[in-house]
């Protein structure tokens, strides 16, 4: 069997750094919930579960730690944000590079009166242009300005610089997904000047899964999207006014909390610039490679100072599908084949409805991993004995 | 838990407590975390308590991080009352 190598960071981050696990095994052994009693075990449960939200304000660079939500996972945050903040007459322009987080929540409120607009991205860079946007959210009173940062698919980063400042010149609120960017790209909420960002503690951020957060601006007010228990203010059946809690009901993933913060120490300690250092300097070899091969198809900026470590590709009229399958059961290869939860984003470059085959390295992985990578790709390209019978899809 | 001539300090979230625990006990201030005791109504099920002689430190270190906004109990003859 040969050595399993993860190239499926964009899904979750793998594997983690090495406190991480010692911080969940830790905290799991020690009982006791945040919030939730007055006892040792459950104060040092709160001092924890407020020692990584200073850690993500010192991160994202934002001005009160209070403002981060903890949530199980980035589809939470989104959905928090979007039923928290839009009502019926609200206009949205967003992109065709959202993934299903963000389209199916919108979908459902389109259906409540709110209207959406879908700006597309370029088909051959990915990239959605920052006039594009600005011209679609004049085109009449607007809401919310919602912009993936980096795609999962195909990687581009989007060009958010900016754009919050302007929004705020026009009244709109700005949020960002950054699932694909936060622990990667550097990111500094004061300049970026977002009004919403979520994302996932389990992928960049390096965590474990079951986390996630959502930061909400301080002028902003969201109606919550789950009631219940904060162990606080528990004479009232209103929710709490203040946040963090009043968004943050039922007992939080201590255990998950425990590894974010760890990861969040880590990421600190090595700096963002270097982790995205590392992340260019396998993407470097990768696109390369994939890029010297005959039948292969690379979708994305080409140049990896303009995306983030989702590589997607496909070969000649292969199905995806299989060569996941090939490289899964023969090479001990895992990555992410099909639409990857993004349909509009394969739209826009032309893969829908096969999807293409993601590859994405991490911080962990090697120049050996991704050298044995491309080598599996030119086996499976020189063997021509495959079933092509998908070609029609298309 | 509260004993005569204390104070204590309530706030309006949880996190609130933890980030005065934080920077108080970051100055040396002899503080201490107890459940909100009955006769007091707070937002938040936890307080911070200290002696009558460090409440004008604390309200300075509270207020130089934006917590302004907390209530100071002081308890005596076994009755509290909100110091403004
Ligand atoms: C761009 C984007 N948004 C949202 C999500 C959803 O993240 P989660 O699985 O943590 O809810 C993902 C991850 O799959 C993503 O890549």
């Amino acid at each position: 069997m040969k050595k399993p190598i993860y190239l499926d960071n964009a899904a979750t981050s793998h594997p983690k750094p090495e406190a991480v696990y010692r911080a969940v095994d830790d905290v799991l052994r020690k009982g006791a919930s945040a919030g939730r009693g007055g006892h040792q075990q459950a104060l040092s449960a709160a001092r924890l579960v407020f020692e990584t939200r200073e850690l993500l304000a010192e991160l994202f660079n934002a001005a009160d730690s209070e403002r981060f939500v903890f949530t199980a996972n980035a589809t939470t945050a989104i959905n928090q944000a979007l039923f928290g903040l839009l009502a019926a007459g609200d206009r949205v322009v967003t992109t065709s590079l959202e993934h299903n987080a963000v389209t199916r929540p919108l979908r459902a409120l389109q259906d409540r009166g709110i209207e959406v607009v879908k700006v597309v991205a370029d088909p051959v860079s990915g990239i959605v242009s920052a006039d594009a946007l600005k011209e679609a959210c004049l085109a009449a009173r607007t809401r919310l300005l919602l912009v993936n940062h980096c795609s999962n698919v195909y990687g581009a980063m989007q060009p958010v610089e900016g754009l919050g400042g302007w929004c705020h010149q026009h009244d709109i609120l700005f949020m960002v997904d950054g699932s694909q960017s936060a622990g990667s790209f550097p990111i500094d909420f004061q300049t970026l000047a977002v009004d919403l960002f979520a994302a996932p503690g389990h992928k960049g951020l390096l965590g474990p899964q079951g986390t996630g957060f959502l930061y909400v601006a301080e002028s902003l007010e969201l109606t919550p999207l789950i009631y219940g228990g904060t162990g606080a203010n528990s004479h009232s059946d209103l929710p709490p006014e203040e946040l963090p809690e009043r968004l943050e009901c039922g007992t939080l993933n201590l255990p998950g909390l425990a590894g974010l913060k760890a990861a969040i120490e880590f990421i600190i300690d090595v700096g963002v610039m270097q982790i995205r250092q590392r992340e260019i300097d396998l993407l470097k070899p990768l696109l390369r490679g994939l890029q010297q091969m005959a039948g292969v198809i690379l979708y994305g900026p080409a140049d990896p100072l303009l995306r983030g470590a989702a590589v997607s590709f496909t070969l000649r009229d292969y199905d995806p599908a299989e060569i996941g399958f090939i490289l899964d059961q023969e090479e001990n290869i895992s990555v992410r084949v099909g639409l990857q939860c993004a349909p509009d984003a394969h739209r826009t470059i032309g893969t829908y409805p096969q999807g293409t085959i993601r590859v994405s390295p991490g911080y962990f992985t090697s120049e050996t991993d991704i050298e044995r990578f491309l080598q599996a790709i030119r086996r499976i390209a020189q063997r021509g004995d495959h079933d092509d019978s998908t070609t029609g899809v298309r | 838990m509260v004993d005569d001539g204390d104070c204590v300090a309530i706030f309006h979230s949880i996190h609130r407590v933890m980030k005065a625990e934080k920077v108080l006990k970051a100055e040396k201030l002899a503080v201490l975390l107890i459940p909100v005791p009955r006769q007091l109504s707070s937002d938040c099920g936890l307080a911070i308590r200290f002696p009558l002689s460090l409440r004008n430190k604390i309200v300075e270190v509270l207020t130089d991080v934006g917590l302004e906004g907390a209530e100071i109990w002081h308890k005596q003859d076994g009755t509290y009352s909100l110091i403004p």
